[in-house]
């Protein structure tokens, strides 16, 4: 196909291919969200050709490949990604290592408009624009953009209520969301969140940035900073204490203060509304029902 | 040494933000390795860092945390050295 949406965090981001012969084929990770939305939150423009990144852009950003295996960070390679000023725009290159038909893509972010490209170098004209790691570059940049937070996290609707249970990695953030999933919870997502402040409420998304994924949302009411422990124990945190914690497991890529003040205020915002507690946890039941009696 | 006379300036390259009573300070690093640092000072910390403004002196500082927090010279001179030294370590005022 040339055009399509998908519907994420409640974004509708429509991808428009623009080469004469380009075939847009989203993973089937990303089925469950796609749209019939006519309207747009953001129109990505897919073409391809050669990345090339002009001279005069300024590099501010790089990022290494690094991977994640049993729970041990191993940098692979110095190159991944690599974000450019360009006056207004911000451009990210970044090599697609699982990505058989395409080698290096380009995305340009226009910031304040609807409107962004990614150029994509295939050979053979068939792209998925949501390739890795282009899903998170443009899921953060949007979110980040627009003063949301982007986290990683595990959320579960239980019982009416929605947590967050955040913290750095081999803290327990996908055991503790598969303890409250085998209670029946439904598990909006174990590793990575997007969060987005409405007057009626604070609410939680998952994203199809991993394995297939039904679009899930869940009302967010309490938030806990986890670790393992011998016994269930929450404590509350203060203002600073809880800005700082959930800041140092957003997703992030702090090279530029607006994009960190946006963050910041919307943190800010957020422990406002949603308190947020240290949560030392047993692995197992029990912290179902600790949860379930804990005072919010 | 931090001499009296000097005149200290928050680094642009930190973004502060008010919590109320604490001042929530990131740098912008354009590292990766560095997303992890983020600071956190309290009420007499904000209280000097909304004073570096670049054009008073620490001893004028000194002074001030002297008159809002009604302490003694010596308490505030230590108040406000403690804190620019640290400041100066992580590179968050220049």
């Amino acid at each position: 196909m040339t055009s399509y949406s998908l519907k994420i965090a409640d974004y509708t981001i429509l991808f428009n291919g623009m080469t004469d012969g380009i075939s847009l084929h989203p993973s089937s990770s990303q089925e469950s969200f796609i749209s019939t939305d006519t309207g747009f939150d953001l129109a990505v423009n897919v073409f391809t050709g050669p990345v090339v990144v002009r001279e005069d852009a300024t590099a501010v950003f790089r990022a290494p490949y690094v991977e994640e295996i049993n729970g041990t960070m191993i940098k692979k390679s110095d190159e991944f990604w690599t974000v450019y000023r360009l006056g207004d725009y911000i451009l990210v290159r970044t090599s697609c290592p699982l990505s058989l038909r395409c080698k290096e893509a380009l995305l340009v972010i226009r910031p304040g408009e609807k409107s962004w490209d990614i150029i994509m170098d295939s050979s053979t004209g068939i792209v998925d624009p949501m390739s890795y790691p282009m899903d998170g570059l443009i899921l953060y940049y949007l979110t980040a953009l627009k003063g949301d937070i982007f986290i990683h996290g595990s959320g579960v609707s239980h019982k009416g209520k929605g947590y967050l249970f955040t913290g750095r990695s081999g803290k327990g953030k996908t055991t503790i969301a598969g303890i409250f999933g085998e209670e029946g919870s439904e598990v909006v997502h174990d590793d990575r969140l997007i969060i987005r402040q409405y007057k009626k409420g604070v609410f939680m998304y998952n994203t199809p940035v991993y394995n297939y994924e039904k679009y899930r949302k869940a009302e967010l009411t309490g938030i806990y900073v986890i670790d393992h422990g011998s016994s269930n124990e929450s404590s509350p945190r203060s203002c600073s204490d809880a800005v700082t914690s959930i800041m140092a497991n957003c997703i992030q890529h702090h090279w530029d203060s607006g994009l960190i003040g946006n963050l910041t205020e919307a943190i800010m915002k957020l422990i406002k509304r949603v308190d947020v507690k240290t949560l030392k946890f047993v692995p197992d039941r029990s912290v179902v029902s600790f949860i379930e009696k804990d005072e919010y | 040494m931090i001499n009296l006379q000097t005149v200290y300036s928050r680094s642009p390259r930190i973004v502060a933000r008010d919590t109320g009573d604490e001042i929530v300070l990131v740098p912008v690093t354009g590292n990766i390795a560095d997303m992890k640092s983020v600071y956190t000072v309290n009420s007499t910390g904000a209280f000097i860092w909304n004073l570096l403004d670049g054009k008073r002196t620490v001893e004028e500082i000194v002074t001030a945390v002297e008159n809002e927090f009604d302490v003694g010279g010596k308490q505030a001179l230590n108040d406000v050295l403690s804190f620019l030294h640290d400041m100066k370590v992580y590179l968050i005022i220049v």
